[in-house]
């Protein structure tokens, strides 16, 4: 047994403090009078004795209380001898997977390495490999085969996934927790700067254990990547499409480089552009885009190799459509709305939308979205057939009427209807709108929605709905309801231009706008993601089943996980496809992290710093560790504690007798 | 029955200190019928042959019609004495452990001497002190000097610390004609200083009797604990412990009152301890012993 910090030993003094402290608490003494004091002499010392005995477990206590949580501070540990493997500790092999060990032959040669780490292990000695990118991944168990060990070592391939040291280090730490026999990290990677976490303090390893930095740095640095692509991800018009790549150079000179646009593996455009040292350029393809209907799989690439070839093309997904079609269904002196909305679907969105008249209860199927303005009660079919189609992924604005108001419920989604509220429009008596949620994308940068005035609106139960927005009376305005994969927004008012001055207003061109590209997911869908970006496949776990494919076209979710899963993680550069419930199909193109594109190292003061602050970690666990110790303190600690709660107990025993 | 009445407690209670006196007296009297040592009153003593100068008052003229002798015929209570208290009014009689202070049983034994002195018509005084003489009653036999004294008594309160020697000096010239003087103290002073304090009034022909009045806790102390004990004349501090009080103490508190008694019977003073737990009556029949031995 021995002890790492001896200095804490010399608190042992405190042990004084109890003792004294219990003299002085027993030599209190009552105070009597007496009549003479002639035959008396001063005596003291037996009766602190005699009192003192009374109290003799408590001081006890205490006195073990106080030793032991000084022996706790003062780290004791007892020496066990060591298994012969675990002589030299663990060896953990972390080689760097991201994209840019991809360049030129940085995998290969950091394989190599791995494995020459491996041949010099000693005879008996365990080692672990794992490979990291954006997350970590153990690949074998700690072993002494070093055969098994290289076996894991050589598959490892480059994966589009960029590197983050902050996450391997929370990984090396997770992993330092789980035993405590010395460990010795070797990483091999290229070491990048953009791979370093925001803090170096994230860097820190567990005391005891040992980073030997095997640094792949490639021979070539310049690098040159298109790092954006801004495209429609819905393409109505091919003729007036635009498409806008900035291409930016890392430690590069200045250089013409050719950019090209393919549609589906095919040219339709180039350009040269001239970027300056390490700077970036803006290439622009106007001029039509011609590309059939369906989703399309696109990419603007760089002709020229350079040093990273993975990030030399920006892929990105284009769905030729024609304007999506929403269905407008109203009775009676409702159908006013119609006109009004479009007229301001024609001003803000030309050709996104085609808005159609119908009567209610006809086929929403093929609808991106449908408008109910005051629909009244509808027919059970009807109403089972919208119901069916909100299911499905569709979306309903309804704006309630005197009709829908009659009915006393709001049909498809359910909410009960408890009255209405009429303002008379001679004496300015009206309500505005007091509260709106700013984050909600119907809502999201609306306009003056205060200066609307609302002369007749209606006292919708909103239930477990979300209310996002609310009149002057507290009283719900806009109100989002989800209906399995669908959604609908219920307005408790009329579009009819008479409830409310809404469709005369600045504001219900923005409103309409988003609220159909909400409704019909127009304005949600994108055209492209990075790699490992989580990618949302339903909003509730009811929905229907959903088909992904990878870009190599295999299934990505097993037949339980198509069911239940909520989101997905795009983890392989390509186009991965989405197939929903009703025909209804995405696509999604992935690209790899730019940040991997500047190859630039980080510093070697930091490389130097991160190894020198986990080695003096591994330095001060040496003694403890290396030796084959067992720490004793927690059992101090326990003890101490245990001794605490005694010591409580049996003090309130003796103050329960003394105030008795 | 009627011995309950001698229990200090009881007397505690009794507001009046002549009715505690008279309580204390008639109690322990009617318990001494069927003694044949004692008697009071007009109780027949002796014949006693006339002499020239006899008051022929006394002459039994019955005896002198059948003998033709003139005998004199003789009572107990025609031999009248002077009574003196002397009672400690110092500071230390103060001291109570349990319902009465060593000052009211001092009262009370006072009172009771006086009130049976004065039943048998002696001549009762008193004199209170502490370091001075603080109250002085001469002996009379007359009605209103009783209850002069019964008065003094009643007013004797602890006042301060007790010094004989001053007013012992001052009895020494007040006690000039015989009787008894009665001592009633806690003597919280050497054996030897007291004694020799005390016994210049035996010589002039007095009996003294000491009435060395302690508490129980004085004898026998108990502790449950460390105190500190404050004197109450001094003021002083002192902390004793339990095993203190129950050892040393009561060997040092032994060979006090065992010097007290050994050197006053030797100076010819008649010495007698009471604590305050007891009774009363051991006190009287002392007394009355002693005043029985003078006629």
């Amino acid at each position: 047994m021995g002890i790492l910090a001896p200095i804490f030993l010399t608190a042992l003094g405190l042990l004084a403090l109890p003792l004294w402290l219990h003299l002085l608490k027993r030599h209190r003494s009552t105070p009597q009078k007496f009549s003479s004091l002639m035959f008396f002499e001063r005596s003291t010392a037996a009766s602190v004795k005699q009192r003192h005995l009374d109290y003799i477990l408590l001081l006890l206590l205490r006195l073990a209380l106080l030793a032991l949580a000084i022996f706790a501070f003062s780290r004791p540990f007892v020496s066990r001898a060591l298994l012969p493997s675990e002589m030299n500790g663990l060896t953990i092999l972390a080689i760097d997977e991201s994209a840019s060990m991809g360049s030129e032959d940085k995998l290969a040669r950091a394989q190599n390495e791995a494995v020459r780490v491996v041949d010099s292990l000693p005879a008996g000695a365990r080692a672990r490999v794992m490979s990291f990118g954006s997350t970590s991944h153990l690949l074998t168990e700690a072993s002494g085969d070093k055969d098994a060990l290289k076996a894991a070592i050589r598959p490892i391939k480059p994966t589009p996934s960029r590197s983050s040291l902050g996450d391997l280090a929370a990984s090396l730490r997770n992993l330092g927790r789980s035993t405590n026999e010395p460990k010795t990290v070797h990483l091999f990677s290229d070491l990048q700067r953009s791979s370093m976490p925001p803090a170096f303090n994230e860097l820190r390893l567990n005391a005891g254990m040992r980073l030997v930095v095997h640094s792949i740095e490639g021979k070539e640095k310049a690098n040159w990547t298109i790092e954006s692509v801004n495209a429609p991800a819905r393409l109505l018009d091919p003729s007036t499409s635009r498409v806008e790549a900035v291409v930016a150079g890392y430690g590069t000179p200045a250089a013409s480089r050719t950019v090209v646009l393919r549609a589906n593996g095919r040219q339709i455009a180039q350009q040269t552009v001239q970027v300056p040292a390490s700077g970036k350029a803006r290439v622009v393809f106007d001029g039509g885009f011609g590309v059939p209907y369906g989703f399309a799989e696109c990419e603007v690439a760089l002709t020229e190799s350079d040093a990273l070839d993975a990030d030399n093309k920006f892929l990105f997904a284009v769905n030729r459509a024609d304007p999506e079609r929403i269905i407008f269904s109203g009775n009676g002196s409702a159908n006013s709305g119609y006109l009004y909305i479009q007229t301001a679907l024609a001003s803000v969105s030309q050709n996104l939308f085609r808005i159609e008249q119908t009567p209610a209860g006809s086929s929403f199927g093929s609808a991106a979205a449908v408008i109910l303005s005051d629909p009244g009660a509808l027919s059970p079919a009807a109403e089972e057939s919208l119901r069916s189609y909100i299911r499905g992924g569709g979306g309903v604005l309804i704006a309630v009427g005197p009709a829908t108001a009659a009915a006393g419920r709001i049909p498809v989604v359910g909410l009960a209807i408890k009255g209405s509220r009429y303002a008379e429009r001679g004496s300015e008596r009206f309500e505005s709108v007091s509260e709106t949620d700013q984050t909600h994308p119907v809502l999201e940068g609306a306009g003056r929605w205060e200066s609307v005035r609302f002369y007749q609106s209606f006292r919708i139960d909103p239930g477990q709905a979300k209310v996002i927005a609310r009149l002057s009376d507290s009283s719900p305005l806009l109100i989002e309801a989800r209906l399995g994969e669908g959604k609908a927004l219920i307005l408790a008012s009329p579009l009819d231009g008479r409830a409310n001055d809404l469709p005369l207003q600045p504001v219900f061109l923005q409103f309409m706008e988003k609220s159909l590209r909400w409704l019909s997911d127009a304005g949600e869908r994108v055209g492209s993601v990075t790699v490992d970006a989580n990618y949302e496949l339903r909003q509730s776990a009811a929905a229907a089943t959903v088909e992904v494919l990878t870009p190599g076209g295999q299934r990505a979710l097993s037949v339980a996980e198509a069911a239940k899963a909520r989101s997905i993680s795009l983890d392989q550069q390509g186009f991965w496809t989405i197939r929903r419930a009703g025909g209804r199909a995405e696509m999604v193109a992935v690209n790899i992290d730019r940040r991997e594109s500047d190859l630039e190292a980080m510093p070697a003061e930091s490389t130097e710093l991160w190894q020198g602050s986990a080695g003096s970690n591994a330095a001060s666990a040496q003694v403890e560790q290396s030796a084959g110790t067992r720490p004793l303190w927690p059992w101090f600690l326990a003890f101490a504690l245990a001794a605490a709660l005694v010591e409580v107990w049996v003090a309130s025993k003796h103050l329960r007798r003394e105030a008795a | 029955m009627v011995q309950r009445f001698l229990d200090p407690q009881i007397l505690a209670g009794i507001a009046n200190l002549e009715l505690t006196a008279r309580t204390v007296v008639d109690g322990f009297i009617a318990g001494l019928h069927r003694s044949p040592d004692f008697g009071f009153s007009q109780e027949f003593a002796e014949y006693r042959q006339y002499v020239p100068g006899d008051d022929l008052r006394y002459v039994d003229w019955n005896v002198y019609a059948r003998a033709d002798r003139l005998y004199l015929k003789r009572y107990h209570g025609e031999t009248n004495t002077r009574l003196t208290v002397l009672l400690d009014r110092s500071n230390s009689m103060g001291f109570a452990s349990q319902g009465i202070r060593k000052i009211d049983y001092a009262r009370f034994l006072a009172a009771s001497m006086a009130y049976l002195a004065h039943h048998q018509r002696d001549a009762v005084g008193l004199i209170a002190f502490d370091d001075e003489v603080r109250d002085f009653i001469p002996p009379s036999s007359r009605q209103g000097n009783w209850m002069k004294v019964l008065h003094a008594i009643d007013r004797a309160e602890p006042g301060n610390r007790t010094d004989f020697a001053k007013p012992f000096l001052q009895f020494q010239e007040v006690l000039r004609s015989r009787g008894i003087v009665l001592v009633v103290s806690d003597f919280y002073a050497e054996p030897a200083y007291v004694v020799k304090t005390v016994a210049p009034l035996r010589f002039r022909g007095n009996d003294v009797i000491l009435f060395h009045v302690l508490d129980p806790m004085e004898v026998r102390p108990v502790l449950n604990e460390p105190k500190i004990l404050i004197d109450l004349e001094t003021g002083h501090e002192l902390e004793v412990s339990p095993e203190y009080a129950a050892g040393p103490y009561r060997r040092r508190i032994d060979s006090h009152l065992a010097a007290m008694k050994s050197q006053a019977e030797a100076a010819g003073l008649t010495y007698i301890l009471v604590e305050t737990d007891k009774p009363l009556d051991k006190a009287l029949r002392e007394y009355l012993a002693i005043r029985q031995g003078r006629l």
